[in-house]
């Protein structure tokens, strides 16, 4: 896979998991962050409806404290009349002498002020005895028949006397005879200069003003009792029609709220611990509570959240996802493309690295030429380092073939030089026939080696590229007729018909007339090889084409079979091994024909079957090789 | 004929004057370019066969110097060439100054043809 994709995966997989850790810690934060900060606002409320009912506590009372403060309580109980006691008639109501009266009225007038200004159903003066002396229930003063003597049954009787000047008991709700409807009542003494408590005043609020107070729009709250009831709740509806006086049978028990024992638990904790917060679950969800105790009755306060409504209207966490998302869409692009930058500086030097070596001739290696400054560079240099290295083994070898093969040439022109010289009886005398024989045998051996070192350099130089051609006008027609006229000897041992079929007209060509004269040659000397004993054949000419020339030679000798001729120019392949070499074949001879031929821009072929002789065909185009021969220049 | 050979082989000039003298003709020979130079300016020769392949001082820094000297058309200058030799580059020999040139390894029978079309 290339270097790009594989970084640009990876990478994407490196931030989808650092995403996916990221957002989940990253939620997990911010979801606990959003939640203590709900906590943070149901403990805050919890603690203003406590201070709430605190302050309903307290307002009550000090209106209590302030309706005694009316010196006609103490008045009326300064009354010597009072002091003595109660006077019943005979049907047991209580009777008044008139200052009694006055004073009674007044406090009639006086508590009825009081009842309309504040949430109060029923309020009434009681004495030590528990005769009521004056009773108004909403509004209507009791008659004086209906004033009740046995008050000292009420529960809040004992303890209001208890308390001093100025204190207030708040009994427990209970159902009042007088509103038949749950109430608290408020109780204070009346309390003479010489502190003895003659009365007690007391007023009933309904319960229902408390149970107003314990509302809440978002969540539900409610207070339980130590056992384990509701007082209040937002979410219930208390019935204002009380069918039992025993709480416990009036109030809902807490397992309204939920019945698991998880809750039951809650509650305990909430008997103990006075204030906290805690969960529970409910209905597959998380439940949140703030709690806090109420001073009076040892009652819990207690606030309720879902886990969705913690999170309801925060917009923190929909933003956290949409930041996360484009954060992610952001780092992904960005990284992307970095990767695929980066990855590109990387891939692209090696790219090119690898198209240089490919097309490099390995001939004639040239350096790579790629510098990024990094490890690419590196091995960049040690290619070139290497390519120094061959470059420098191939001059090495070049130098050691030209030098040995210059070496073997040498004692060449001494051995044909003096083989000629003795041939010539007056430089070196008559000769006998077997002497003549022996130098003709050594001469053509020499001749031979000649030859063949030839072929090798020739073979070693059109490998290298580095044979030079000439470029000059050439006369076919003249040319092949001279040609022709050389081989008439070397036609001469087997008797072939020898044909040039070059037509007359004026054939020009740009070319190298003496390695055009080389190939032909050699074409000529294989088709003397072939041809039969007898009635051989061979033609040869050099034909006008629009842009060419091509020449040929024929002959009808043994012909080449097709798979044959695929190699046939391959290095030192020989047709038929068993043969006779007659002209100094080295297997080379086709191949330097070929190598000659590329380089002079044209093509070589063989147009042959077994039995029906060959024809070579090579085509040069007439054009100047300029450019070639330039070419050449600057490679050396 | 008067006849210089300047040759760094010494088989070839031994060749030479074996042939050469035995077919009638007044050879001798040097083995070096400067040793050349120096008989061509001492004497008047007829031909004189220069090999290219030299080392230090060249057949073709020979020629040169000839040129220079403006003696170069004194004698007829058949240079040796390698036979992988163009025709260009024996026809920029000739434009300098030489007369003609025979291929390496030397033909003793076309050495001899040249010599008698000469004279």
């Amino acid at each position: 896979m290339r270097i790009n994709l594989k970084l640009m995966i990876l990478f994407s997989a490196i931030i989808t998991i650092s995403l996916v850790i990221s957002t989940f810690v990253g939620f997990q934060y911010t979801e606990a962050a959003v939640i203590d900060s709900s906590l943070q606002e149901m403990k805050n409320l919890v603690s203003t409806k406590e201070k709430e009912i605190q302050t309903l506590h307290a307002r009550a009372s000090e209106d209590m404290i302030f309706a005694v403060k009316n010196p006609q309580f103490k008045e009326y109980f300064e009354l010597s009349e009072t002091k003595t006691g109660n006077v019943y008639d005979e049907n047991e109501v209580l009777q008044f002498s008139s200052s009694q009266r006055e004073i009674k009225d007044d406090l009639d007038k006086w508590i009825f002020h009081f009842q309309n200004k504040f949430n109060v159903d029923e309020t009434c003066l009681i004495d030590l005895a528990g005769q009521e002396h004056t009773r108004l229930v909403f509004g209507d003063i009791a008659p004086d028949d209906d004033l009740s003597p046995e008050e000292q049954t009420a529960p809040f009787f004992a303890p209001s006397f208890k308390k001093d000047d100025g204190q207030v008991h708040i009994q427990y709700p209970y159902v009042s005879p007088d509103s038949e409807r749950w109430v608290f009542a408020y109780v204070t003494p009346i309390v003479l200069d010489n502190k003895e408590k003659p009365a007690i005043f007391h007023f009933e609020m309904p319960l229902q003003i408390f149970q107003e107070l314990v509302k809440i729009d978002v969540g539900r709250i409610y207070v339980v009792d130590r056992d384990g009831f509701l007082i209040a709740d937002s979410k219930y509806e208390f019935s204002q029609i009380p069918t039992s006086l025993d709480p416990h049978e009036d109030f809902p028990p807490i397992t309204i709220i939920s019945e698991s024992s998880e809750f039951e638990n809650l509650l305990q904790e909430m008997k103990t611990n006075k204030d906290g917060f805690d969960t529970y679950t409910k209905d597959n969800e998380i439940h949140y509570i703030t709690y806090a105790a109420l001073p009076t009755f040892g009652w819990t306060l207690v606030y309720e959240k879902p886990y969705s409504m913690m999170l309801a209207g925060d917009t923190t966490l929909p933003n956290l996802e949409n930041t996360i998302m484009i954060m992610t869409a952001t780092i992904s692009s960005i990284g992307l493309i970095t990767v695929w930058i980066a990855t590109t500086r990387i891939s692209k030097p090696l790219k090119i690295l690898a198209r240089e070596c490919r097309e490099q001739n390995p001939a004639h290696l040239q350096k790579v030429a790629v510098s990024t400054k990094d490890e690419i560079s590196e091995v960049s240099m040690a290619l070139n380092k290497l390519i120094d290295q061959v470059n420098q083994i191939e001059r090495q070898k070049e130098e050691f073939t030209s030098m040995v093969t210059h070496e073997l040439k040498t004692p060449l022109t001494p051995i044909i030089g003096w083989c000629q010289i003795l041939k010539k009886p007056k430089v070196m005398g008559e000769l006998t026939d077997k002497q003549i024989k022996a130098i003709d045998n050594i001469h053509k051996n020499a001749k031979r080696l000649e030859s063949l070192i030839g072929d090798v350099l020739d073979v070693q130089k059109l490998d290298l590229k580095r044979m030079s051609f000439d470029n000059l006008d050439v006369d076919v027609t003249e040319f092949m007729e001279f040609l022709y006229q050389n081989l008439q000897n070397a036609m001469e041992p087997k008797k072939i018909q020898f044909i040039n079929s070059t037509p007359d007209t004026k054939l020009h060509l740009m070319s190298d007339k003496n390695r055009i004269e080389q190939v032909l040659n050699n074409l000529i000397l294989n088709a003397i090889d072939f041809v039969p004993e007898k009635n051989g054949h061979i033609e040869i000419g050099a034909q006008e084409q629009e842009d060419s020339i091509l020449f040929y030679v024929k002959d009808n000798g043994l012909g080449i079979a097709k798979d044959k001729q695929n190699n046939l120019f391959k290095k030192f392949y020989q047709v038929d091994s068993g043969l006779t070499r007659q002209h100094g074949g080295s297997g080379l001879g086709l191949t330097i024909s070929h190598g000659i031929i590329e380089e002079l821009k044209g093509k070589i072929w063989v147009d042959s079957e077994p039995g029906k002789g060959s024809t070579f065909y090579f085509i040069l185009p007439k054009a100047s090789m300029e450019k070639n021969n330039k070419e050449k220049e600057n490679q050396e | 004929m008067k006849i210089l050979g300047i040759d760094d082989s010494f088989a070839v000039n031994e060749l030479l004057d074996t042939v050469l003298n035995g077919s009638g003709h007044e050879f001798k020979y040097v083995d070096s370019g400067k040793a050349g130079l120096d008989q061509i300016r001492a004497q008047k020769f007829d031909v004189v066969f220069l090999d290219l392949a030299m080392p230090e001082f060249s057949g073709v820094d020979v020629i040169h110097t000839l040129k220079e000297e403006g003696i170069i058309d004194k004698q007829k200058i058949i240079i040796f060439t390698a036979s992988s030799a163009t025709q260009s580059d024996i026809s920029e020999l000739i434009k300098l100054g030489a007369h003609s040139c025979i291929r390496k390894p030397v033909d003793i029978d076309t050495l001899l043809e040249t010599l008698d079309k000469l004279g």
